[in-house]
């Protein structure tokens, strides 16, 4: 592994990232979570195509505020990219202040889902499409969660000064796995607000 | 006393015991939060769910699997790696080296692999009309453990043992690559194993492996619940180490290792794992689902609720189609690679055979439905389907021609390894052909839910499976001990498996075109189907006796066989190239691969030198 | 080499021959009594022709091998190292792909036949209701009767729309062929045409519980004149009465008998009654699924002496009839359960 091939990146020297063993390790678990979703995705359609009305009577959506959801992970996805930017040259302060946001951000998004949660008229046990709903939008949630929970273990790293601009692997991971999560986000607006 | 006290510091033991605590602490704060918001106390589906989550995540917290990762989250200075030290103890702590992982997982499965067996061989006195008929959810609790069991805790986690074993030292790396993650995965096993055995003495379930709802959705019985929980560590189990095998091989292989001079036991080891890693999470949802409607009301497979009966079919076969291939494509790839050795010949048609292994799991994934001829789907799915379930006959069939042009020309050595190999060439063999009546929907509506179904699977899974295995324990056996097995109990064991698997799985051909019904505990004796299932009784026993002499032949020779040294078979493999047992580090320095590992009959082949110093190759003399 | 191949290619030609020719000549399947039994009963022997060869041509490679190419003790050296031969990995890999297609298009054109729905009236439509466990059967076209029996007329294509109450099922007459799950929240479709008179049993064919062995359901095939017949006595009589014998004479001994049906079984292996006698069964059936009592004159059943009327329990009901004259050793057991509920029936 110390062989790996480098590049330069604002004058520093870096072991390209998507060439470690820990980049690939993580781009085969999303990719295997893509089947997690993938088998919540068909339920969804397959429920759907099988259902004469669909979403059942009675059940409002507030669109807008998943909306507003969708705009907090984009920005999200953005704070963290800046964060990355940030500590490849070198600048720490900065990074921690990108991840802070993040983790504001993300923890905004998981107080808004339960918010929807408790505000709609319907629970996973009323009928199947309630089943779906919950359980498509909770493993989401519950992914946003575990990514809230990476990004302040890399602002714990971050304020013990364990990353620097040839040392940031870590934040270039975790960055992928809250990418993806905010990619998962709108196929699952799309798919349960946009497509009715 | 001190010697009693010793046990505790067993990872192991630790853990067991607090995951019991764990559990006890889960359910007593159910209960009491349960009373608190006004619901009853006690209702043993939910309150045994939540006790089981909670003592597996404590089981695993005192066993030590987070503790390193912990560490490294809060930004705490890593700590100094002790060096392991050479003793037994090593194999029931939290080891990250993927040698003690590898038998960890093998020895584990070994021991539930015998127990499996002897709940079946209940099941087959009863329809021998030997005993007196066993009441009906014993019996269907029988045969669903059964099945859950030898494919979930026996087939999976057997070949986990064998790929963490193996592929570093095919590969010439000097461990996976992520030993900490590889740790964790063994050690979902034990828990998913004890659940879903547990799941009988909690009064059990009846409904097959294939759980099917609404039947499985319903009733209350508390061990179907154990069983969802289980069969769900060990699919989590089986994904993270595929992350690991599928990194460890496109990262980790010896500088000149290309594709095509790897083992065929890695292109093996690739198919598998990339269906692990993806299809896996289709029955853990599908599990994960059936136990929200048991226990939180769900509706996804309630007609009533608005859900669909057959989407619970569509996503557990949508897994479980590909599974069968998970099961049996190692087994195949450890023909091919021990052909070779013991007819000193290259393996006729590398190429193709390595190739043959992804067109079989690629072809693997578009089949799924064959298993729902007869289940409702619409028609226009059942001819495509039909197609493509043929279309895999060709691979596998290319195997197999692969595997006996193998042996024409050949030296062959007749030792028990390549016994067990070609009783799994046959059996295989069976398998396959008595898949192709399966997969043409016309015949398959007669035969589906048939004895028939049963013979096929088991001639596939022996052959596949268990036959190759034991042909890898034999093979593998003084690499891993540094001693050799007892060839003359092998060739015993050889024989009684081999005449058990032939009377186990024919009659059970026979059985299903004569018409009898699956998963039925009883029948008239006017349709003269009993001397058939005396006969696969006989089988299951003399299988079973094989497996009694195995233990004894391990145990024994594991203290006094023969001194095994580093290459008895004189293979070619890099394996075969480092001491037996192999060092920690397995190679002392990585060597380079510069051709492919099958170069028997050429004088100076060379696979790999093995030191830059004294240019040590692996040659062909 | 070449004398190898030449011995090993007539032993594999002699054993695939002889194998295939077996397989075309026996009749695999027992009991053929539908037309669909027919197409399928070919295809098997043709499958099983077909893969007949192909083990015959490994095997024969493989026993070869075994016997000839052994290791001889002292030889050390390595075997010839021969890689492949790409014309013949091509042959197997070409020659299995059409032999699967062709297989496939065949199976294709034979389930098209087997399953496509005929013209309207051409069919005897028939709805059956399975739940745990047993099977009711509704005639819509024949005034709605109901029946846990299922009477089908010769050479009559039936079309079956099923439906569950509860969790899945599976309706399957060995003798007929193909079988069809019944779904809950669906409708689900089989067809078939008997052509053999006779008595069948409808067999559960999807793991459905603990009752799941013991679903089944008698089906009787008669001619079209008996169907009628039937038709006509199930909607005369909404309790159909069973088959009476003539009363003897003044003298005739009378009996009566309890008889318990309890966990799909009876609670009495053997009854005697005189010969000629008035017999009077007070039958109990304890479980929830249906049951009856008929008389036979032996096991195959073909000659009934009694049926009673199929009851669901838990109910009671009384059944009069006239034991035979001649003395003798009979049969008796429940129509639902034919082969697990039996005994003797002994006049003397």
């Amino acid at each position: 592994m110390s062989d790996e091939p480098s590049v330069e990146i604002f004058g520093v020297e870096h072991v390209k990232a998507s060439r470690t063993p820990v980049y690939l390790g993580m781009i085969l678990f999303l990719i295997s979570e893509a089947f997690l979703f993938g088998s919540l995705f068909a339920t969804y359609y397959y429920l759907r195509a099988e259902t004469k009305v669909w979403p059942p009577a009675g059940v409002h959506l507030d669109t807008w505020l998943a909306s507003i959801n969708t705009f907090i992970l984009l920005v999200s996805s953005g704070t963290i990219w800046w964060a990355g930017r940030a500590i490849r040259k070198g600048k720490e302060s900065s990074l921690g202040i990108g991840l802070g946001l993040t983790i504001f951000l993300g923890v905004t998004f998981l107080g808004i889902t339960l918010y929807e949660w408790t505000h709609v008229t319907f629970r996973p046990w009323t009928n199947a499409y309630g089943s779906t709903f919950y359980t498509l939008t909770g493993f989401h949630a519950l992914h946003v969660f575990a990514g809230v929970i990476l990004m302040v273990s890399m602002l714990t790293r971050t304020l013990r000064h364990r990353f620097s601009s040839s040392n940031f692997l870590p934040i270039e991971v975790s960055s992928l796995y809250w990418h993806y999560v905010d990619f998962i986000w709108i196929l699952v607006f799309t798919t349960i607000f946009i497509i009715t | 006393m001190n010697k009693i006290l010793k046990i505790f510091s067993l990872g192991v033991i630790r853990g067991l015991l607090a995951g019991l605590a764990g559990a006890g602490a889960g359910i007593g704060i159910t209960m009491l939060v349960r009373h608190a918001i006004g619901l009853p106390a006690w209702n043993p589906g939910p309150v045994t769910t939540i006790g089981i989550f909670t003592g597996v995540i404590t089981y695993l917290v005192v066993l030590g699997a987070f503790n390193y990762w912990f560490r490294w989250a809060i930004g705490a200075e890593p700590k100094e790696a002790e060096p392991p030290k050479r003793s037994w103890t090593r194999y029931f702590n939290l080891d990250t080296n993927h040698k003690i992982i590898g038998v960890q997982y093998l020895v584990t499965a070994l021991t539930f692999l015998p127990f499996a067996v002897a709940l079946q061989l209940v099941g087959r006195l009863d329809l021998s009309k030997l005993v007196s008929p066993l009441n009906a959810t014993t019996y269907e609790s029988i045969i669903s453990d059964h099945g859950l069991l030898m494919l979930f805790i026996v087939v999976l986690p057997a070949f986990s043992g064998l790929m963490n074993y193996l592929i570093p030292l095919l590969i010439g790396a000097r461990d996976m690559a992520f030993p900490r993650l590889n740790a964790l995965s063994y050690w979902l096993i034990p828990p998913a194993g004890l659940l879903t055995a547990f799941s009988l003495l909690v009064g059990g379930f009846d409904t097959g492996w294939t759980l099917y709802p609404p039947l499985s959705a319903s009733f209350e019985y508390i061990g179907m619940n154990f069983i969802l929980i289980g069969i769900f560590l060990s699919g989590l189990s089986s994904i993270l180490g595929a992350i690991n095998f599928l990194t460890t091989i496109f990262k980790m292989r010896a500088p000149g290792m290309g594709p095509f001079r790897m083992p065929v036991f890695v292109w093996s080891t690739l198919a598998t794992t990339a269906l692990t890693l993806t299809f896996t999470q289709f029955i853990g949802m599908s599990f994960l689902m059936v136990l929200f409607q048991r226990v939180l009301g769900m509706g996804f497979f309630n007609p009533q609720m608005g859900g669909q009966v057959l989407l619970y079919q569509y996503l557990f076969w949508f897994y479980s189609h590909p599974a069968v291939y998970v099961f049996v494509l190692l087994g195949l790839g450890i023909i091919s690679d021990t052909i070779p050795v013991f007819a000193r010949k290259p393996l006729f048609g590398y190429k193709a055979v390595a190739i043959s292994s992804i067109g079989i799991a690629a072809g693997g994934t578009i089949v799924f439905a064959h298993h729902m001829f007869a289940a409702g789907i619409p028609a226009f799915l059942k001819i495509p389907f039909m197609v493509t379930t043929l279309l895999v006959a060709v691979p596998t069939g290319v195997k197999v021609f692969a595997w006996v042009a193998t042996m024409w020309l050949g030296k062959l050595r007749i030792t028990t390894a390549f016994l067990f190999v070609l009783s799994a060439i046959v059996t295989f063999l069976i398998g396959g052909l008595t898949g192709v009546p399966l997969g043409i929907v016309p015949v398959d509506l007669y035969l589906h839910d048939t004895y028939f179904v049963v013979g096929h699977f088991h001639a596939t899974l022996f052959g596949g499976f268990l036959l190759p295995l034991m042909a890898a324990i034999y093979f593998w056996f003084p690499k891993v001990s540094g001693r050799m097995l007892s060839e003359k109990m092998g060739k015993m064991q050889w024989l009684l498996m081999t005449v058990g698997t032939t009377l186990l799985i024919l009659p059970m051909l026979g059985l299903g075109i004569e018409g009898m019904r699956r998963r039925v505990f009883d029948y008239s004796l006017t349709l003269g189907f009993r001397p058939l299932h005396i006969a696969t009784a006989v089988g299951g026993f003399l299988i079973f006796a094989g497996l009694v002499i195995l233990a004894y032949n391990m145990i024994t020779s594991a203290r006094r066989g023969a001194p095994a040294g580093p290459n008895p078979w004189n293979s070619m493999i890099l394996a075969w190239q480092v001491s037996s047992p192999p060092p920690e580090e397995n190679f002392a320095e990585i060597p380079r691969v510069v051709g492919n590992p099958f170069g028997y009959g050429v004088e100076g082949s060379v696979h790999a030198i093995m030191s830059t110093e004294t240019k040590e190759e692996i040659k062909n003399e | 080499m070449k004398k190898h191949l030449f011995i090993v290619l007539i032993f594999a030609f002699a054993l695939a021959i002889g194998l295939s020719y077996i397989f075309l000549r026996i009749d695999l399947i027992p009991r053929p009594s539908s037309l669909e039994r027919q197409s399928i009963d070919h295809l098997l022997k043709i499958l099983f022709a077909i893969a007949s060869v192909i083990f015959a041509l490994v095997i024969s490679v493989f026993v070869y091998s075994l016997i000839f190419f052994r290791r001889r003790p002292g030889d050390d050296k390595d075997a010839p190292p021969i890689k492949g031969y790409g014309s013949l990995e091509m042959a197997w890999t070409v020659i299995p792909l059409i032999i699967v297609i062709g297989l496939g298009a065949y199976g294709g054109v034979v389930l098209n036949d087997m399953t496509r729905p005929g013209p309207p009236q051409s069919e005897l439509e028939i709805d059956v209701t399975a739940s745990r466990f047993a099977w009711q059967f509704n005639y819509p076209t024949y005034g709605n009767i109901t029946s846990f029996e299922l009477e089908l007329p010769i050479n009559q294509r039936v079309a079956l729309y099923m439906q569950s109450k509860d969790v899945v099922h599976s309706f399957w007459v060995q003798e007929f062929g193909p079988k069809q799950d019944v779904v809950p929240g669906m409708t689900t479709q089989l067809r078939f045409t008997p052509t053999e008179i006779g008595h069948y049993t409808v067999q559960c064919s999807q793991l459905c519980g603990y009752g799941h062995t013991y679903m089944t359901a008698p089906v009787n095939v008669v001619s079209l004149a008996d169907f009628q017949t039937w038709v006509q006595a199930q909607q005369a009589a909404p309790s159909p009465t069973p088959t009476a014998t003539p009363s003897t004479g003044p003298t005739q001994p009378s009996v009566t008998i309890n008889l318990m049906a309890m966990n799909i079984s009876f609670d009495l292996s053997i009854i005697m009654v005189p010969a000629g006698a008035s017999v009077t069964i007070n039958f109990n059936n304890m479980d929830n699924i249906p049951h009856n009592f008929a008389v036979y004159t032996d096991s195959s059943a073909q000659t009934p002496i009694f049926r009673g009327q199929i009851v669901t329990g838990p109910a009671k009901v009384t059944y009069n009839f006239t034991a035979p004259a001649k003395p003798g050793t009979y049969f008796f057991r429940c129509d639902v359960h034919p082969t697990i509920m039996t005994g003797k029936f002994v006049v003397q």
